[in-house]
């Protein structure tokens, strides 16, 4: 059955490599991850994360080098009597991988606006995607369809002859969402949509993005590195270090008790706009190469919490003691175990 | 007591950059980018002051002027209370040994065919900066360590590339204290690190400033501002528009420009209240023909009549704190 609140996407167990033999970077590593209908995810995390590279997996844009190395990709389709076989994104073929992208799956890369083809208009390159999909319709209601997409996103329909320079990077970010937008794919994949804007033009394509998510119902993948962007807008978050997911939350558990030393550590990366001016310190040290990862936690390095065990054992990602919500997290003396006074294995 | 004379001081800073090539231009009339119009800045000695502003408001123009990167299209520069030479390299020398500069892109700044001692060396030497008796390889060790990349000597022989985005701004700012200077300005210094080093890049900064030298960090992160700021000058459109403690301008914004920024900014301790509505327009204003009177009255919610034909002068609102703003007109003290 399918329908809000059901499964629409499963990552599982998500092996990603650069390269092969011995020289090999794991770039991700055994990453579970669930989307459901309508639900917005975060992904977090910082360079090396393996985010982006998640991203890339499932959708089949990987390029050489990059390879899978093992795990499943299963999306649910929604069918008009709602009986559907489920689909293994990873072995479908050219024509329905074709269709599963951007029908059923759309993406947003970083820095999507340097995307658009400089030498054609907005409407030449919105009525390409409509044309790709959907051979059917004529050309004035394929124009008709990208000036309804154009409005949909905030732009007003008379930029649809601009070229590409011609408009600001937030006008054709949004002009990027238009394009994914356009088959009312089920979920949307962002990676990085607003780094590159500013704060204003950030806060409007995030309140408008809000906007469509409540009148089209899609899921979203929302990848940053900004935690704090997410914890506003996520429903729940998904915390990556060194390829490896560490702690999947909602985001209100998120922000009011992290358990992972990691999040905790990003959380206060963030100088807050109110409240107590007091000296923050984030976390120190840098993110590990994924070249020599030592033996147990990926963390342990920059991490205060570390005791003997994290040396020798990979924390896997499991769920709290006594705790119902399906919160996991990869670490063998969580903060939260810390609060209580108890170990938490 | 009377005040600390500013250790750099910027009045009424115009830059225009011309646009093109056009027959105008034939008759005196080219069109130019205004991208500063009439700032006016002062850094106090042992002061952080952060400009504020999104991308082009002319916060990096101003930095670039006030760094003598660029010459202005009008208005003076002093360094100590002394006019600063217009000259080339040699006229200021001196003028660069005490004001350095600190860039964004710590992978562009840093010369991937030179070690970090290379880096650090050159100008210790050109400045004369090693002290007698001593090396400038022992004090380019020593400024390693000053900016914790420690053990100094461990860091010295490598190359750039060998080392990460956090510790390449380390290696830049170790570089800019090589001449022990009165002014640090810092452009975007974080903003293309990973989160989590900014922090220890910011406090880094922090305690420059309290061991004397003045910074002046410019940004488009109103949040970092306020966290290690003692000023905030908020720029828009080339002009300046509201400043005052950093703390005051980040809770009681007083320009609606700064307001929106406030509001934007992501802030997790607020999500659960509904945001303002973003200004009407989206485009900021353009430098080539900014609006008549104040710049932001196209997007301003407040906007009244006088705004779309007079421009607001900086209106005192409280000792050191003003708005460049029609709705405090009448509230200058008297």
């Amino acid at each position: 059955m399918t329908g809000p609140g059901s499964v629409l996407l499963d990552i599982s167990d998500l092996t990603v490599s650069y390269g092969s033999g011995p020289h090999a970077v794991r770039a991700v590593e055994g990453v579970s991850l669930v989307i459901r209908h309508g639900e917005a995810v975060g992904l977090a995390g910082e360079s090396g994360s393996g985010k982006s590279t998640l991203a890339l997996a499932v959708t089949r844009l990987l390029r050489p080098p990059a390879v899978v190395g093992g795990g499943r990709v299963t999306y649910f389709p929604t069918a008009a009597d709602g009986q559907a076989d489920p689909v293994e994104v990873l072995t479908l073929d050219k024509r329905a991988l074709r269709r599963f992208r951007w029908q059923e799956v759309a993406v947003v890369l970083q820095s999507a606006m340097n995307a658009l083809n400089p030498v054609l208009s907005l409407r030449a390159q919105l009525t390409d995607v409509i044309a790709a999909h959907q051979p059917g319709l004529s050309r004035s209601d394929q124009v008709a369809r990208a000036r309804e997409l154009l409005e949909t996103v905030g732009v007003s329909a008379d930029r649809l002859k601009a070229y590409p320079h011609e408009l600001s990077g937030g006008m054709r970010q949004r002009a990027m969402i238009a394009m994914a937008l356009a088959l009312r794919p089920r979920l949307i994949i962002m990676d990085e949509p607003t780094t590159a804007l500013d704060v204003v033009t950030q806060r409007q394509i995030l309140e408008e993005l809000a906007g469509l998510r409540r009148e089209f119902g899609f899921a979203m993948l929302f990848i940053t590195h900004d935690l704090s962007l997410l914890l506003e807008m996520a429903d729940t978050i998904a915390v990556m270090y060194a390829g490896r997911l560490v702690e999947y939350a909602s985001a209100e558990q998120i922000y009011a008790e992290p358990a992972h030393p990691y999040t905790a550590g990003l959380l206060r990366s963030f100088p807050p706009l109110s409240g107590p001016r007091r000296t923050l310190e984030g976390i120190p040290g840098v993110p590990p190469s994924l070249r020599d990862l030592p033996p147990g936690c990926p963390f342990l390095p920059r991490c205060k919490h570390a005791a003997a065990d994290c040396a020798t054992e990979r924390p896997d990602l499991t769920g709290l003691p006594g705790d119902e919500s399906g919160r996991l997290v990869a670490c063998f003396h969580t903060l939260i175990a810390a609060e209580r006074g108890e170990r938490a294995r | 007591m009377p005040a600390p004379m500013p250790v750099l001081a910027a009045i009424d800073m115009r830059k225009y950059f011309p646009v093109g090539r056009s027959v105008r231009s034939l008759v005196g009339q080219r069109p130019v980018v205004h991208a500063v119009e009439d700032a006016s800045l002062a850094l106090d000695p042992g002061t952080i002051v952060a400009v504020v502003g999104e991308s082009g408001s002319g916060k990096t123009t101003l930095g670039r002027l006030l760094s003598r990167l660029e010459t202005p299209t009008s208005g003076t520069l002093t360094l100590n209370g002394q006019a600063v030479p217009k000259g080339g390299t040699r006229s200021l020398r001196a003028f660069r040994r005490r004001v350095q500069v600190v860039f964004q892109d710590p992978y562009a700044s840093l010369n991937s065919a030179h070690t970090v001692g290379y880096h650090l060396q050159r100008p210790l030497v050109l400045h004369d900066r090693v002290p007698p008796g001593g090396s400038a390889r022992s004090a380019a060790i020593a400024l390693l360590d000053r900016v914790g990349l420690t053990p100094g000597a461990e860091f010295i022989d490598r190359y750039p590339q060998q080392l990460s985005g956090g510790q390449r701004q380390r290696v830049a700012i170790a570089r800019a204290l090589a001449t022990e200077p009165d002014v640090i300005i810092a452009d975007e210094p974080v903003a293309s690190l990973d989160v989590s080093s900014r922090l220890a890049i910011l406090n880094l900064f922090a305690s420059i400033a309290r061991d004397g030298a003045s910074l002046l960090y410019i940004t488009h992160d109103i949040a970092s501002a306020r966290y290690f700021a003692d000023v905030i000058v908020v720029m828009y459109a080339g002009q300046i528009i509201e400043r005052g403690p950093a703390e005051e301008v980040a809770s009681a914004p007083q320009h609606p420009y700064t307001r929106l920024l406030i509001d934007s900014a992501p802030d997790p301790d607020r999500r659960d209240e509904t945001r303002r509505r973003p200004a009407r327009n989206e485009d900021i204003a353009s430098l080539i023909t900014p609006p008549a009177g104040c710049r932001f009255h196209p997007r301003c919610p407040q906007a009244m009549p006088v705004c779309c034909t007079q421009a607001p002068a900086e209106f005192p609102i409280a000792p050191h704190r003003t708005a460049a703003c029609w709705l405090h007109a009448d509230q200058s003290p008297t």
